[in-house]
């Protein structure tokens, strides 16, 4: 949780590494329009172009003014096509390796880099995109770009307008391979047998961000439903009375702070379930202009053969549960207001 | 009508982003309108002047009625078209969708109809309503700066916001006790940065980066 003062340290690390404040200290008041160019250009080819698919580097750079020694080398090639501007750009075009935008808007495409990003973005701003690594150049100096998102690059604004499809994806393109950066947080070694003590926050946080860069929704962690059982997730939906409000439950084998192991098994995703019941007859009479649904998500980090100082574990063992599924009670299923739990399983470093 | 700036606003964002994604939402207009008017407190316009307010409502945080409303109405009037576009395909994964699954109806975008341009053709000449697409476009480039979920946690984080949330009683955003720590954060930034005296946008972009990432002492992560 924030405090109630401003975190220095955090402030003066994230503006060293940024690359918005060095093109400030570069371009001043002409930050904002040399940015700007950038991401609107970037934003919109990932429109059409997948970054998915990308083999190899893609650079998209921008000069504000004519001259320098990128635009003398660009100069004596033939660029393979040429646009007047971003909205000629086509939904054909196929993976381009260098798209120069000039001055004057236009953009010309060059095969393989026949200019370094670190050139181009002397006097401009060069974008790289690399092996899902993002990177931007400033006045010959790269930032790499930090990713909360759920896809390939920050540029890609997806959006579902369904819940149970972005957890779906979520449970495939996040969880399974600890493809989230937040998710990665909550193992405590890197085979990912363990979990690190109260891995429950970062679990949260990890889902909580993803929502929010999937669904045109309001998504609030930690939000009380009564006076003592808050809720993990809610997620209030514009223009509708619907609401969803998220559990989640983790089973596996937990390092506590006192050394040993914390080891949760079904009862507890039952027992998630039970509160999720509870957090839903709470809210329908406290709240009852919104219609409320309950969704259980259970992190399955389960392994077999885990005990304390275990350092590795047989292919079989780390998969042993992945495919056990939990069984609930019949009644709270059949509520209407009750979504079919959800288990994301979580699979160890393949050794 | 009720709220000229917020007529603006929603047609000044709209317009700006609507080339992107097919269309601008609700919620995006909802949240650059509370972070152009972020912007103006931070060059100390009082808020009083921003011609509309923004609270904590069970409906969501930040949140203008008057923004609301004028979407509605700008709808109604033809001066936006909507769409509401389904989900990618190719992101929902295996199987169906569950039956049970309530219909959430896809997702809403507003463009500009050529009505819609002239109408705001007319408002942009208005000289009391000049001053704002300073804050609006820096609010505007911010977003395709930031992921979006930079964008939504950094003004859920905003310290009114979340105020307002705890206390849950309605309060207007971007004043009170908790407008103190807003300010503070504002002026450190100020003074780490040091930006030039016309470049809002450097601010704008790395306040929300930093209060996006709410874990303690530690700088976000670079993603590897």
């Amino acid at each position: 949780m924030m405090g109630d003062d401003v975190d220095l340290a955090k402030l003066q690390a994230l503006v060293s590494g940024d690359y918005v404040a060095a093109a400030g200290k570069a371009f001043a008041g002409a930050a904002q329009t040399v940015v700007t160019t950038l991401t609107s250009a970037v934003t919109k080819l990932l429109e059409t172009v997948d970054p998915a698919t990308f083999a190899g580097k893609m650079i998209v750079a921008y000069r504000p003014t004519d001259g320098g020694v990128a635009a003398e080398t660009l100069a004596a090639l033939s660029p393979t096509l040429t646009f007047a501007s971003m909205a000629d750009v086509p939904a054909t075009l196929i993976q381009p390796s260098l798209i120069e935008i000039a001055p004057n808007g236009s953009l010309a495409v060059y095969d393989g880099e026949p200019v370094s990003p670190e050139v181009l973005s002397v006097g401009g701003i060069a974008y790289v995109y690399e092996a899902g690594v993002e990177r931007v150049f400033v006045d010959g100096t790269g930032y790499a770009l930090s990713n909360p998102t759920a896809s390939q690059s920050i540029f890609v604004k997806t959006t579902y307008g369904s819940l149970e499809g972005a957890l779906r994806k979520y449970r495939l393109g996040q969880v399974r391979n600890s493809t989230c950066y937040l998710f990665r947080e909550v193992w405590a070694d890197a085979k990912r047998l363990f979990l690190k003590n109260k891995p429950e926050e970062d679990m949260r946080r990890s889902l909580t961000n993803y929502l929010r860069n999937v669904m045109d929704a309001e998504v609030m962690p930690e939000q009380n439903v009564d006076d003592t059982h808050p809720v993990d997730i809610k997620v209030t939906f514009p223009l509708t009375s619907r609401r969803a409000l998220i559990e989640i439950k983790w089973m596996g084998d937990s390092h506590t702070a006192r050394g040993g192991l914390l080891q949760y098994r079904p009862a507890r995703a039952r027992e998630g379930a039970g509160q999720l019941v509870r957090y839903l007859d709470s809210i329908k009479s406290s709240v009852p202009s919104f219609h409320h649904r309950g969704y259980l998500v259970v992190i399955d980090a389960r392994r077999r053969g885990l005990a304390l100082g275990v350092t590795s574990i047989t292919p079989a063992q780390a998969t042993y549960y992945e495919q056990r599924s939990i069984t609930y009670d019949a009644t709270m299923l059949a509520r209407p207001d009750f979504a079919p739990p959800r288990r994301l399983f979580a699979l160890a470093v393949a050794p | 009508m009720r709220s000229p700036e917020a007529y603006f606003d929603t047609l000044f964002v709209i317009r700006k982003l609507q080339s992107f994604s097919g269309g601008v939402t609700r919620l995006h207009v909802q949240r650059l309108g509370f972070l152009a008017c972020l912007l103006a407190v931070y060059r100390s316009r009082p808020m009083a002047d921003w011609g509309y307010s923004f609270s904590s409502t069970q409906y969501g945080t930040p949140y203008s009625v008057a923004l609301w409303d004028a979407w509605d109405e700008l709808s109604a009037t033809g001066y936006l078209s909507t769409v509401t576009t389904a989900d990618d395909p190719s992101a929902v994964g295996e199987g169906a969708p569950s039956p049970d699954e309530p219909d959430l109806g896809g997702v809403e975008r507003a463009q500009l109809t050529a009505v819609g341009q002239s109408f705001f053709a007319a408002l942009a000449g208005l000289q009391t309503l000049a001053e704002r697409t300073r804050f609006l476009t820096t609010a505007c480039d911010s977003s395709l700066a930031v992921a979006k979920s930079t964008l939504h946690s950094g003004l859920s984080n905003e310290p009114t916001s979340r105020n307002g949330r705890f206390h849950s009683d309605g309060a207007l955003l971007l004043s009170g006790p908790a407008a103190t720590l807003l300010y503070r954060q504002l002026a450190a930034i100020t003074n780490v940065l040091q930006p030039a005296e016309d470049d809002l946008f450097t601010p704008s972009v790395t306040w929300l980066r930093y209060s996006a990432d709410d874990r303690p002492s530690k700088a976000a992560k670079v993603h590897q």
